[in-house]
């Protein structure tokens, strides 16, 4: 084989050169951008799939929205409901192939596409970048006449091995199939409602009964025969639903407070069968403020006053084995009080407590009082412990036992003369000379660990059992030699002291 | 020089290079069984002009290797095996006072053995930091200054260092700066189950087997001088430099692995050494030019050392190797045409 006009010099074979590279490029730039506007068009059919649903969708839409206002469905033909699904999708897949198409295609990629097939290992793209720049230099000539072994496998190249075909992704497959198959039902659906038509759907108890009764008033003139058919008694219940929420939407309108007879007698006589709905419908009047519900309000005190007796029965059962005098504050106790003791305070939310009212403090008089109350049971209390005890209200915080240096020069604020940081210490020695180092008399510091006692024990070196090891044949080495074996730990201690050293790196990052 | 006759030269110098290199390589092969990759990167880096890192376990015949290559370019070889106490005086050379022959002293410079063609650092990282930082300047200078002299190291040198993964208390790693000054790092790894009998046949025996030399220095720096001369285009130029970008984590062309798991990425001198090991690969391929499978191909040897992997990936047991891999994934060449 013969490169292309060998024979002829180096400048006209470079001439040469040039050309065919021009053509190559010409030739892959076209395959290229066919391509390109191939993937992009089928690509544009995988993922425009979804729009195969927005025809039929829509006309299901409008003959939903035409039954609703009762002008009856409408009767799409097929023409229409192909037009409507295939058109979007196809305008759709178009206009991507036409966006890919318009794309600029490089040069190099484009030559790149021969260099595969005729096993060139980038000679065209690199001699047609050594011909267009200042490259020269005998490697760079010798790089160019190589090339031209390369010219004519290259033009020899069939159109279909440039460029593989497009192969759809499993992915678009699904949805393109899943999407037609969505398409088939809504336009069979549209279909079927437009050949029933709005009577029909009506009778098929696809609509509210509302729009049922219209319907029927709309279409009785049409009816030839006034007597009930049997598939009128069908829908009769229907009706008479429809009626009973009339009649229901009629007496809330003239009582809101005022309950059907027969929710009343599931009520029962002491409310406990009361639905959801009428628990709420309770609340709402509430909010509402209706003069007899105000009422049921102040009602709510006395239904609940029989539960008294039986708390103030417990509370003397318990008061039974205390001193009269606690006995006599017990009665006072209530859920707002909890805060007098831990052990004979009420557990009751004072908030929730009936007896809110009663106990919680509304002005600055009750609150003295409450205070007085309680420096009479403390000095009752420590009475009870046999003896003047101080008044643990002005008991300070536990002394510290730090000894410090002191604050400079300045006392120590926390000193209170029982022990623990004081004043200023009186030192000692040279550094007493000195003014104003204040020097602690006892300096922090660890102990001396004193003698170490070793006990040496004799024992006679005693024969352990051990087997002979059985050989075995060593498999050969599969991974690379010079990686090492990780210790095998357990997957969590492993997780656990990796996040412990992220952590602990996040933190000295953070910290610098 | 006409075009023509450019290109016969081209041709020429191109057809000895691949004969030296395959004559060296044949001699080294009469003394080391399998480790092709080793040779060929070894090969590769002396004739590139660049120094190699070895890292292997003992007993791979990486020492070998060396002294075999020394002998069959005929090069002055010396080997220095490094320790903990070992000074930079011990490497470099040092001044002696010597006895004059006609009477009196004077002081001598005593050179070191790092003042040879080929030298071999056998188990570089047992040396200390000052040790080791003693040969930066003989790396990438090509001189020593020892007091107020300077010396020029003869052409070829090459560095070969040897490293040992296991045994690594009281080892000191190489710093980065020294790791980036060497143009491959080469994983020896155990020698294939049908090596071992060739091993064992040519080492237990009575048979001696010689190297031979079949090149010389000048020769050497001569096909150092036609590697340099390969050009490369420019979509070559680039990919080798999006290669190296996408160690760096941060960087346009980087990798979801190479953000989240390197602490540092391949310095500039990761491009040149991709690009030079390239045009080797390139010659010995029949080519002119050199083409981005030429890049991919020296891609792992040329940047794994210059990977640093953050803490977090060596918890998750993320190598440079398996970094370098996903980077040659995600980078993709200017030329690559079947993608749209």
């Amino acid at each position: 084989m013969q490169p292309t006009n060998m024979a002829q010099g180096p400048g006209r074979h470079r001439f040469a050169l040039r050309e065919a590279l021009d053509d190559l490029a010409e030739r892959g730039a076209a395959r290229l951008r066919t391509k390109r506007s191939l993937e992009a068009h089928h690509r544009g059919l995988g993922t425009g799939a979804l729009i195969l649903l927005a025809g039929p969708a829509l006309i299901l839409i409008f003959q939903l929205l035409q039954m609703a206002l009762g002008s009856g469905a409408w009767d799409p033909s097929a023409a229409h409901l192909i037009i409507g699904i295939l058109l979007p999708w196809l305008v759709w897949a178009f206009v991507c192939a036409g966006r890919a198409s318009r794309r600029p295609v490089e040069r190099a990629r484009a030559l790149a596409l021969f260099d595969g097939p005729a096993q060139a290992g980038e000679r065209l793209v690199t001699a047609d970048e050594l011909l267009r720049g200042d490259h020269r230099g005998p490697f760079v000539e010798a790089a160019l006449d190589d090339a031209q072994w390369f010219v004519r496998p290259a033009q020899a190249v069939p159109d279909d091995r440039i460029v593989p075909s497009y192969a759809r992704t499993p992915l678009e497959h699904l949805r393109m199939v899943g999407s037609a198959a969505g398409a088939i039902v809504l336009a069979a659906f549209a279909l079927l409602l437009g050949g029933m038509g709005g009577s029909g759907v009506a009778e098929a108890g696809l609509t509210p009964p509302g729009v049922t009764e219209i319907a029927e008033h709309r279409a009785a003139p049409d009816r030839p025969d006034p007597r009930p058919t049997a598939e009128e008694e069908n829908d009769a219940p229907v009706v008479e639903g429809a009626k009973r929420t009339q009649a229901g939407d009629a007496a809330a309108a003239a009582k809101p407070t005022e309950l059907p007879d027969e929710a009343k007698r599931k009520e029962g006589v002491g409310g406990s069968g009361r639905s959801a709905r009428a628990e709420s419908s309770r609340g709402d009047s509430d909010a509402r403020g209706a003069p007899t519900n105000q009422g049921q309000q102040s009602k709510k005190p006395q239904s609940k006053k029989p539960l008294k007796p039986q708390k103030k029965k417990k509370r003397k059962k318990k008061a039974f084995t205390k001193p009269p005098e606690t006995k006599k504050a017990s009665g006072e106790e209530s859920g707002s009080t909890s805060g007098r003791g831990s052990s004979r305070g009420s557990n009751r939310n004072p908030v929730t407590s009936d007896w809110t009212s009663k106990d919680q403090v509304n002005t600055a008089e009750d609150e003295e009082v409450e205070d007085d109350e309680e420096v009479e049971d403390e000095t009752a209390d420590s009475e009870a412990r046999g003896g003047v005890q101080p008044n643990l209200r002005s008991r300070k915080p536990p002394v510290s036992r730090d000894l410090g240096i002191g604050f400079g020069n300045q006392p120590n604020p926390n000193a209170n003369g029982r022990g623990g940081p004081s004043q200023q210490k009186k030192s000692r020695g040279t550094a007493s000379l000195v003014l104003g180092v204040p020097i602690p008399d006892r300096v922090k510091g660890q102990p001396n660990p004193g003698k170490t006692k070793v006990t040496q024990e004799r024992v006679e070196p005693r024969r352990e059992k051990a087997g002979p090891e059985t050989a075995q044949a060593r498999p050969t080495r599969s991974g690379p030699s010079t990686t090492l074996a990780r210790p095998e730990i357990r997957g969590w201690l492993r997780e656990l002291v990796r996040t412990y050293f992220l952590e602990l790196r996040k933190k000295e990052s953070k910290t610098r | 020089m006409s075009a023509s006759t450019g290109a016969a030269d081209a041709r020429k110098t191109a057809d000895r290079f691949k004969t030296t290199y395959r004559a060296i390589k044949e001699q080294i092969e009469r003394v080391m069984v399998g480790q092709e990759e080793v040779i060929e990167g070894v090969l590769t880096a002396l004739l590139a002009g660049g120094h190699v890192l070895l890292e292997g376990v003992p007993g791979l015949g990486k020492t070998l290797l060396i002294s075999s290559l020394g002998r069959a370019v005929d090069l002055s070889f010396s080997r220095i095996q490094f320790t903990p106490d070992m000074m930079p005086a011990d490497v470099i050379g040092t001044q002696v006072l010597v006895e004059k022959e006609g009477g009196g002293h004077e002081v001598q410079f005593q050179e070191g053995p790092l003042i040879a063609n080929v030298v071999l650092a056998d188990e570089i990282n047992r040396a200390t930091p000052k040790t080791q930082s003693a040969m930066l300047q003989a790396m990438q200078e090509r001189q020593i200054s020892v007091g107020r002299r300077t010396i020029d190291l003869e052409e070829p040198y090459c560095v070969m260092a040897t490293q040992n993964p296991v045994e690594q208390e009281g080892t000191y790693p190489l710093p980065e700066a020294q790791l980036d000054r060497f143009l491959f790092k080469l994983v020896v790894g155990y020698p294939k189950e049908s090596e071992y009998r060739a091993i064992l046949d040519r080492t237990v025996g009575d048979e001696t087997l010689e190297v031979k030399p079949v090149s010389n220095g000048a020769e050497i720096m001569e096909l150092r001088h036609t590697v340099r001369q390969v050009p490369v285009p420019e979509h070559v130029q680039d990919y080798a430099i999006h290669l190296m970008m996408g160690t760096q984590p941060g960087s346009s062309h980087a990798p979801d692995l190479t953000n989240e798991n390197v602490a540092l990425g391949s310095s500039p001198r990761g491009a040149q050494s991709l690009l030079l090991a390239a045009k080797v690969s390139a010659l010995l391929d029949g080519r002119f030019t050199v083409n981005t499978d030429d890049v991919k191909k020296v891609a792992l040897p040329a940047l794994r050392h210059r990977v640093m992997v953050n803490f977090q990936g060596q918890s998750d047991g993320v190598t440079s190797d398996d970094v370098i891999r996903a980077v040659l994934q995600h980078v993709k060449p200017a030329t690559e045409a079947v993608a749209s």
